[in-house]
């Protein structure tokens, strides 16, 4: 990285889908520091769910250059690893795995790091008592499917802690929620911001969302609006 | 009948042919074992291209089942990638549930086969004596065996291709 500070650095990003037809973004330019909590809005197909995929190295870009937490994800062959240790998901459907417990739901992304059994279940329940649930016994060993939508989103944004990431994503994490719950989640998510000094980037199309953001990020047309 | 131990029962047999014409008709010991060791092959045989079609069609229902199981669980296979799973260890996964499933299913079948056989003899009183169940632990660990072969061959396409998936695309399968 060029500048110690930014955890992301992204230069004239391009991609495209449907042999070029769509162009999902179309030259972005992006710098985003070590602990920042960054909004991006825009509508539909304005390109910030790609730039967010981008960024978690879900997806790669067709040109230019994208850099993250030191790793670059145009060039970096398996980036599982990066994936693991650097990036936490939060995703508006929660995606969490039906037949697994909410214990084990955490406990997923830590499988087949050095992290023991033991310690890992010890890490997953901490995670689950910040997460403010009414009876956290009740909670641990049920199936996602007998949880409400904000309980679903709070096993979510567990799971998406569990490896300490240096950087949340969260792709409209309000968006399946009321909007008494959905502030709770952004709440909540605002709150491990600033306690771990973890990098924030939630995209959304809400603007009261993403005023709560240090720094909002327009797009439109797979660009950044100046 | 009888006949001395330095004789050729086939030149007896002939003889008392040629002496009682139309009347007589004559049968080796050692004629009527090949007849029977020719039936015993062709059961022999019969059992084993029946095994082989058993584990062709058993192959066909994995491969068949596990294809399903990944395409019901893309999105999970989306998740685990999106939270580092390495493909290594997706393809490991679906490989390993296909192995168990098929283990599991091996297990079944051997009891349900002793108990059937065990059933069969017992409502059928004529056979008893003639025909004898063998198990042997050889038996056994060779069926297991097939079916760990049938897990791992019917397994690894499913597998390979619950690892290849695309995240972004696996996520946005419904």
């Amino acid at each position: 990285m060029n500048n110690s500070e930014n955890i992301i650095e992204i230069k004239d990003l391009k991609k495209s889908y449907d042999n070029g037809t769509v162009k999902a973004l179309n030259g972005i330019d992006l710098e985003i520091k070590k602990g920042e909590f960054v909004s991006i809005i825009g509508p539909s197909g304005s390109g910030k769910s790609t730039l967010l995929n981008m960024i978690g190295a879900l997806d790669k870009g067709d040109e230019g250059s994208i850099n993250v937490a030191g790793i670059d994800l145009m060039h970096e062959k398996d980036l599982s690893e990066f994936r693991a240790n650097e990036i936490g998901f939060v995703f508006q459907l929660h995606n969490l795995i039906p037949n697994l417990t909410v214990l084990e739901n955490v406990e997923i992304p830590m499988i087949g790091t050095s992290v023991s059994g033991k310690k890992m279940e010890k890490r997953a329940l901490d995670l689950l008592k910040l997460m403010n649930f009414r009876s956290l016994e009740d909670v641990i060993n049920q199936v996602p499917t007998k949880l409400s939508g904000g309980e679903r989103q709070r096993v979510a944004i567990a799971r998406a802690l569990v490896n300490h990431p240096s950087i949340i994503l969260a792709d409209e994490p309000t968006g399946a929620l009321d909007s008494k719950t959905g502030d709770m989640i952004l709440n909540l998510l605002k709150d491990i911001h600033q306690k771990e000094n973890v990098t924030l980037i939630i995209v959304t199309h809400e603007s009261y969302v993403a005023n709560m953001a240090d720094r909002i990020i327009n797009m439109l047309d797979g660009k950044i609006k100046e | 009948m009888k006949i001395n131990d330095n004789a050729n029962a086939t030149e007896v047999g002939n003889a008392i042919e040629n002496a009682y014409p139309d009347e007589l008709s004559t049968t080796t010991a050692a004629d009527q074992m090949g007849r029977i060791n020719q039936g015993l092959s062709f059961i022999d045989t019969a059992t084993w291209a029946i095994s082989l079609l058993a584990i062709i069609i058993g192959g066909v229902g994995v491969i068949n089942t596990m294809i399903m199981s990944v395409y019901e669980r893309t999105r999970e296979i989306g998740v685990l990638k999106a939270v580092g799973w390495k493909s290594r260890r997706i393809l490991g996964m679906i490989l390993g549930e296909s192995i168990v499933l098929t283990l599991i299913a091996a297990l079944v079948g051997i009891i349900v086969g002793i108990v059937g056989v065990e059933v069969l003899l017992s409502i059928t009183p004529s056979t008893q004596g003639i025909l004898e169940p063998a198990y042997s632990l050889e038996l056994f660990i060779r069926a297991l065996g097939i079916a760990l072969l049938v897990g791992i061959i019917g397994g690894i396409y499913p597998a390979y291709r619950a690892s290849r998936l695309a995240p972004t695309e696996a996520l946005r399968y419904e």
